[in-house]
C-alpha cells in the first residue's frame, strides 16, 4: 500500500514538474471573489404497492433541497459544497454531501483536497442530481441505501483533461480514507474516520473518441484494505471496479435527442469469515457484490408541436446482485419506464412507473431489505416494494 | 498484489503516454471550434445546456470554473464557453 501511495505521488509530482512552466501562462494572482449558490430540489406524489399487497399506498414526499455553495476565489481556486436538507423517518435530516477546494495547477492538472464526490463511474459524481436523473429513484445499487461503489470520501485528487486526437481524454487519481468492511461482510463508503491506516487509491480514466464529444466510454477502480486496524480484518483488502459508457446524440431523421447512459459497478473483498446467524458460527462466502444499470431516453426536441418538444421518454432497466451465500444476498432487478416533460431547461415534471422482481431463493433476505421506494427513506416496516407509480417534479438553479 | 500493482502501473504508464501525446499534437481540436459549439457538446453530456441569459458575468465565470473541474473540460473548452456565454447574456 505504501508502494502505491508513492506511485501516486511521483506521477503526480512528474505531470506537475512537466508542466509547471505552462502554469506561468495562467494568471497567479488572486483575482475577483466570487460567491453564488446553486442546486437543486425535487418533490412528488408516489403511488406503492408492495409485495404481497393488493393496495396502493400513496403519499407526497418531501424530496429533498440540494443547496451547492461555490465560492470562487482566483482563476486557479474554487471551494464547493453541497448540503442536502431531506426527510428520514418523519425528520428533517440535514446532511453534507461534499465538500472541498479545487485548486487549477496548471492547463492539465487539477488538485482536489477535501471530501468529494470520487470518480467512480459517472452516476454518482454527474447524473444524480434530481434535475440531471431521467427517472425519480437511482438505479438499483446506485443510490444512498444499497450501494456498489463509493460516492464521496475524504482525501486528495489530481484530476484533468486533454484533447486526444478528434476526441478527448480525461483521467483522474485520487488517495482517500476508502470503505470500511462491517463484520457482516458489508462495506461501508463516506466515513468521516479512517478505520484503518491504510489509504485506498483509485482512479478513473475516460476516452471520448468522436470529435462532437457525444460518446464517452470510462473505466474506473479503487483499491485498500478495508479491515479495522488490530481486527480479524486488519488485511482484508477491497477492490472495486465499474465501467461507464455514455451517448448522446440527435437522430435528425425521427427530429430526436437520444441520450444512452449506462454502468457496471464491481466490488471484490478478499474471502474471509464472517460471525453466522447463531452465537459461535462463523460462515465464509465469496463477498462480491456488483450492480449495473442501462437507461436509454428519446426526446423530440426538434419537431414543430411545442408540448410533443418537451416531452422525453425514458427506460432503464437495473439489477443488484449481492453475495448469494451471506445473510444479507439477494438479487433483484427493476425496470423504470418515464415520461418527462420539461418546463424549461432546468425545470421537470417525471412520471415514472417502476416494478421490482426478487430472485427466489432471497426470502430471509428480503425481509431484511429496506422498502427501496424512495431515497432518504429507511425500512422500519421490512416491506418489499413490487411496483410504484411517481409524479416528481424536479428543479436546477 | 503484484498482479493489480502491475495493472496499476499500467494504467498510469498508459494515461501517461496519452496525456504526454495530447499535449503535443492534439491542443488545435477544442481550439478549431466555436464556443457554442463547445457550449452545446459538453453541457448536453450530462444535462440540458443553459441558455446564456440564464446567468450574469459573474455566475458564468465560477458556475464555468465548477464545470472544468466537475465535468473534466480542458482549459481551451472552458474558456471558449466562458466567453460565448458572457457575450451571449446581454
Amino acid at each position: 500500500m505504501r508502494l502505491y501511495t508513492f506511485c501516486i505521488f511521483v506521477w503526480g509530482l512528474l505531470l506537475g514538474g512537466t508542466t509547471v512552466l505552462q502554469a506561468q501562462r495562467l494568471d497567479p494572482t488572486p483575482g475577483q471573489s466570487i460567491f453564488t449558490v446553486r442546486g437543486y430540489g425535487h418533490s412528488g406524489l408516489e403511488f406503492r404497492q408492495m409485495e404481497g399487497e393488493n393496495r396502493w399506498k400513496n403519499s407526497f414526499v418531501g424530496g429533498s433541497f440540494n443547496p451547492i455553495f461555490l465560492w470562487r476565489q482566483s482563476d486557479r481556486l474554487i471551494f464547493e459544497a453541497e448540503l442536502e436538507f431531506g426527510f428520514e423517518e418523519n425528520r428533517l435530516e440535514v446532511g453534507l454531501e461534499y465538500a472541498d477546494v479545487a485548486y487549477t495547477l496548471n492547463r492539465y492538472l487539477i488538485a482536489r483536497f477535501g471530501e468529494f464526490l470520487l470518480p467512480f463511474g459517472k452516476f454518482t459524481s454527474n447524473f444524480h442530481p434530481a434535475w440531471i436523473n431521467r427517472l425519480s429513484t437511482a438505479p438499483l445499487g446506485f443510490g444512498h441505501h444499497d450501494p456498489v461503489g463509493p460516492a464521496t470520501d475524504f482525501g486528495f485528487e489530481l484530476r484533468g483533461a486533454t484533447p486526444v486526437g478528434v476526441g478527448k481524454f480525461t483521467y483522474a487519481l485520487y488517495v482517500v480514507n476508502g470503505p470500511a468492511l462491517q463484520e457482516d461482510g458489508r462495506l461501508v463508503y463516506g466515513l468521516i474516520e479512517d478505520n484503518n491506516t491504510n489509504k485506498a487509491v483509485g482512479g478513473r480514466i475516460s476516452w471520448l473518441p468522436l470529435s462532437d464529444l457525444s460518446l464517452e466510454v470510462g473505466l474506473s477502480a479503487q483499491y485498500g484494505k478495508v479491515g479495522a486496524s488490530e481486527s480479524a480484518y486488519e488485511h482484508i483488502t477491497a477492490r472495486l471496479y465499474a465501467v461507464d459508457l455514455t451517448f448522446r446524440r440527435n437522430l435528425i431523421p425521427l427530429n430526436s435527442m437520444l441520450d444512452i447512459r449506462g454502468q457496471y459497478n464491481r466490488a471484490e473483498v478478499d474471502r474471509t469469515s464472517y460471525p453466522g446467524p447463531t452465537p459461535g458460527e462463523m460462515i465464509s462466502f465469496d463477498n462480491t457484490s456488483q450492480a449495473y444499470y442501462i437507461q436509454g431516453s428519446l426526446r423530440p426536441a426538434y419537431v414543430e408541436n411545442p408540448l410533443l418538444k418537451n416531452l422525453e421518454f425514458v427506460s432503464r432497466y437495473s439489477k443488484l446482485m449481492l453475495p448469494e451465500e451471506a445473510p444479507w444476498g439477494e438479487e433483484r432487478s427493476e425496470v423504470a419506464l418515464g415520461i418527462n416533460y420539461w418546463i424549461d431547461w432546468r425545470t421537470v415534471v417525471k412520471f415514472s412507473y417502476l416494478t421490482m422482481d426478487i430472485a427466489e431463493g432471497h426470502e430471509e433476505a428480503e425481509q431484511a431489505l429496506p422498502k427501496r421506494f424512495n431515497e432518504g427513506e429507511e425500512d422500519e416496516e421490512a416491506e418489499v416494494l413490487k411496483q410504484a407509480f411517481m409524479i416528481h417534479i424536479a428543479i436546477g438553479f | 498484489m503484484k498482479r493489480i500493482l502491475f495493472s496499476g502501473l499500467g494504467i498510469l504508464f498508459i494515461g501517461g503516454t496519452m496525456l504526454l501525446y495530447g499535449c503535443a499534437s492534439t491542443q488545435s481540436v477544442a481550439m478549431e471550434k466555436t464556443g457554442v459549439q463547445l457550449w452545446g457538446e459538453n453541457c448536453s453530456r450530462c444535462h440540458n445546456a443553459p441558455p446564456p441569459a440564464a446567468f450574469g458575468d459573474a455566475e458564468w465565470e465560477a458556475i464555468t470554473h465548477h464545470m472544468r473541474v466537475r465535468a473534466n473540460l480542458t482549459e481551451e473548452e472552458v474558456q471558449k464557453i466562458k466567453e460565448f456565454l458572457m457575450a451571449s447574456n446581454g
